[in-house]
């Protein structure tokens, strides 16, 4: 039994890991975005090739497809040492780490009201996976 | 189409993708994915469903990146992750006969009060320091 709670907190742990792995992905995406400025769906639609691959040629965006791909990694690792139900409500709080990230780095500034909306996405994505007894 | 909305149908995008690909991989016959099987990869790349929702899934995550330039991330990734939640719930239950248990239903009735919210916020746009 001591060894089932000690392998529940270990994975949990490998999952927070996981969670702040892929948290950190997606303002690094738009760190490669930057150099690029604002860009639109039209942009996109005028100048496919250039625009895409002036995105995917940016260091940032490399390092954020990594931190993706370890993540999944990490993310399996913590499935497999436990059970889904345990693993899939700590993914939420991907959205804390996104938040951290960028308001330290990229200096955004997040309003009380959108502290409040990413709490209840977060509090939303562990009822909606977390086990019923 | 601009900021949370992009967001919003990249999320769906994403969500619709992931049990496209679970059904194809049932209706390849596979119940166990091995990511070094090449027969299954063969079995996968001939299914319909499967192909639809790696498209979708990889044409939702560009429509993200190119959110992401719009506005902040802090409030774009919570609004297309939660919006792509709500989809792989749907539709789980209508394709894969996943049931929607009212503990899902009071879930999916949260991350819409939180979207709305994210959503609603003006300062979304707000220019983030460039580097």
């Amino acid at each position: 039994m001591e060894y089932q709670v000690f392998t529940a907190v270990i994975a949990s742990l490998i999952a927070l890991l996981a969670a702040a792995l892929f948290g950190i992905a997606a303002p690094l995406f738009k760190q490669s975005t930057m150099k690029l400025g604002e860009i639109t769906l039209s942009a996109v639609k005028e100048k496919p090739r250039e625009t895409i691959s002036r995105i995917i040629k940016n260091k940032f965006f490399l390092v954020a497809l990594v931190l993706q791909l370890v993540g999944g990694l990490i993310f399996w690792t913590a499935l497999s040492l436990t059970e889904v139900t345990l693993v899939v409500p700590i993914m939420s709080s991907t959205y804390v780490f996104t938040a951290l990230y960028s308001k330290f780095v990229l200096n955004e500034t997040i309003t009380g009201k959108e502290a409040i909306g990413i709490l209840i996405v977060l509090v939303g994505v562990v009822i909606l996976t977390f086990p019923v007894a | 189409m601009r900021g949370p909305m992009l967001a919003i149908f990249a999320g769906t995008l994403i969500g619709v993708g992931n049990p496209l690909i679970k059904f194809g991989m049932q209706t390849a016959g596979i119940s166990e994915f091995l990511f070094f099987s090449i027969s299954q990869w063969f079995a996968l790349i001939a299914n319909g469903y499967f192909l639809l929702g790696m498209f979708s899934s990889m044409a939702g995550i560009g429509l993200f990146i190119i959110s992401l330039s719009q506005g902040k991330a802090s409030v774009l990734n919570p609004i297309s992750g939660g919006v792509s939640y709500i989809f792989v719930i749907i539709l789980s239950g209508l394709m894969l006969a996943e049931l929607i248990t009212l503990q899902k239903i009071i879930g999916m009735i949260v991350i819409l009060l939180g979207i709305s919210l994210l959503g609603g916020s003006k300062q979304w746009n707000t220019k983030s320091s460039q580097q």
